[in-house]
């Protein structure tokens, strides 16, 4: 017997060591079973979000509708309307996915969904807070993907002009992505209890401040000709942080709430 | 060693027997304090040059305001430690801390209005500091509502502790606000090291600000005993504390048990 064999090795010898445990490479050990879960997550979201499309339409209804009330209520001459305009639109775009995200997985508790999620992400492996930030990517593409889609409309009636209408985009998506986040802790905290949209509303509405602030200021400078790339750095730098942040405390609310 | 004193006072048992033999003492300190504090503060110290007598304001807004960042920092600290270690107690801690935050939250924003509206003309200005002061306020809000609002008091912990958690990251923005922006409030006049205010005003200033802090923590001692006494009603331990308060109120008398075998025999 060769000396391969007496070890037990195939013939033609091994291209890694798990080669040697698991001949058939039916484990895959470099990326346990990640994909599918994420991927059936998110696939449930999005297919019960776009077969009530009125929902969709509902948060982009909302959006214009706040929008609209301002200038009904002040002065709707142009140069109040350029002053208020940055201000009203990200107050409307807050507001909107606040509205979106608020109940986020209060039906999901009640429904046993959420058990369902902890079994799952301790089955396979996955870590709850990827399932969380799968969950918080569906929902801002469909809690923020209307107003984005509106926002060109509605910044029109301010007399936005093209410059500002773009940092008002890219920063509606940069700020839109952090509110989704916090309102999705936010909700995870509150869910199944009385009153929880109120709650998550009353949550979030004070880290939810500096996102307005700077996002409204980038617009400011657009307006004026300024370059705002320091307002959406610092845009982005609170994504980064949200992200790496909200969905850990999430899967820690939701495993608290799924316990009790 | 100041794990492991944190980790002895986990127990609740420990904890409330440390806090109930600690609530007087630091009230008496916070009035010892309080009073030559007020008296340094009201008649010694002469009127500013510039603000008159209003600046008096200070000796209230400044501790009011340090104190509601303070416990803010506290009750995350807390919400921390009893996240990653699981300690009950921790978390208690940090629901009693929380009323008195939001109580000294409130009076810097009305006292710094109070003060504002003779130096500056208006009882309120969107600036930095005043803002992020405002938004302390309602964390301390969100905090008790969420806390009023669960009644599993394990998912009441944590959810709680998550929120202090994600607000905390609010007290840098306080605290650098006036470096960072430009704003109406008035720059750090105290700093390690060195004072812009004449001796007798920094005397009562640290005398107010320390009487401040003795009271948070008789008042936080104080709640977290109701605290426990609450949750922890149905241990051996506390019914056994209650049964010798009532025993040393009847001065001795007969326990009902025996006047029943009194009765049987």
């Amino acid at each position: 017997m060769s000396g391969e064999a007496r070890l037990g090795v195939p013939a033609g010898g091994v291209r890694s060591p798990v080669e040697l445990i698991d001949p058939a490479r039916q484990i895959d050990v470099a990326a346990p079973a990640w994909a599918p879960t994420l991927r059936a997550v998110a696939r449930r979201e999005w297919l019960t979000a776009v077969r009530r499309p009125g929902d969709l339409l509902w948060h982009a209804g909302f959006f214009v509708m706040v929008a609209a009330l301002f200038p009904l209520s002040l002065r709707p001459d142009p140069a109040t309307l350029l002053l208020l305009g940055p201000g009203v639109l990200w107050v409307a775009a807050l507001l909107a996915v606040l509205l979106a995200t608020g109940r986020l997985f209060h039906d999901d508790l009640k429904s046993g969904w959420l058990d369902q999620c902890v079994l799952a992400s301790a089955a396979a492996g996955v870590p709850l807070a990827l399932i969380v930030a799968a969950r918080m990517a569906v929902q801002w593409l469909l809690a923020a993907g209307p107003v984005l889609a509106v926002a060109p409309l509605v910044a029109l009636q301010f007399g936005l002009n093209a410059a500002a209408l773009g940092v008002l985009l890219a920063g509606l998506a940069l700020g839109s992505a952090v509110l989704v986040a916090l309102a999705s802790v936010a909700a995870a905290l509150a869910a199944g209890l009385r009153g929880a949209a109120l709650l998550t509303m009353l949550m979030v509405l004070p880290m939810a401040a500096p996102v307005l602030v700077f996002g409204a200021l980038a617009v400011h400078a657009a307006q004026g000709g300024a370059p705002a790339g320091a307002e959406l750095s610092l845009l982005g730098a609170m994504l980064a942080a949200a992200a790496l942040v909200c969905p850990v405390l999430g899967a820690l609310a939701l495993r608290s709430a799924t316990e009790a | 060693m100041f794990s492991r004193l944190i980790f002895y006072f986990a127990s609740p048992m420990r904890l409330h027997a440390l806090a109930g033999r600690l609530v007087r003492p630091l009230l008496w300190l916070a009035l010892a304090l309080a009073l030559p504090g007020l008296w340094l503060a009201l008649v010694v110290t002469p009127a500013d040059a510039v603000q008159g007598e209003g600046y008096r304001l200070l000796y209230v807004h400044v501790p009011a305001a340090w104190m509601s960042m303070f416990v803010y920092l506290l009750m995350a600290f807390w919400s921390f430690v009893g996240l990653v270690w699981h300690t009950r107690a921790s978390a208690m801690l940090a629901h009693a801390l929380a009323p008195t935050g939001a109580v000294f939250a409130l009076l810097s924003l009305v006292t710094g209005a109070f003060w504002g509206q003779p130096m500056w003309g208006t009882w309120w200005v969107w600036d930095a500091r005043l803002s992020s002061s405002l938004l302390l306020f309602f964390l301390y809000l969100g905090y008790l509502a969420l806390l009023r609002a669960n009644e599993d008091s394990a998912r009441a912990d944590r959810a709680c502790a998550v929120l202090a958690l994600l607000g905390a990251v609010n007290l840098p923005v306080i605290y650098f606000s006036v470096r960072w922006w430009n704003t109406l409030h008035q720059g750090a006049s105290l700093s390690p090291g060195k004072a812009s205010m004449a001796p007798e005003m920094l005397t009562a200033l640290l005398l107010m600000i320390g009487a401040a802090w003795a009271y948070t923590a008789a008042t936080a001692f104080k709640r977290v005993q109701l605290i426990i006494a609450e949750r922890e009603a149905q241990a051996r331990w506390l019914q056994q504390l209650q049964d010798d308060l009532n025993q040393s109120d009847d001065g001795g008398a007969a326990l009902p048990a025996a006047d029943l075998e009194a009765s049987r025999a």
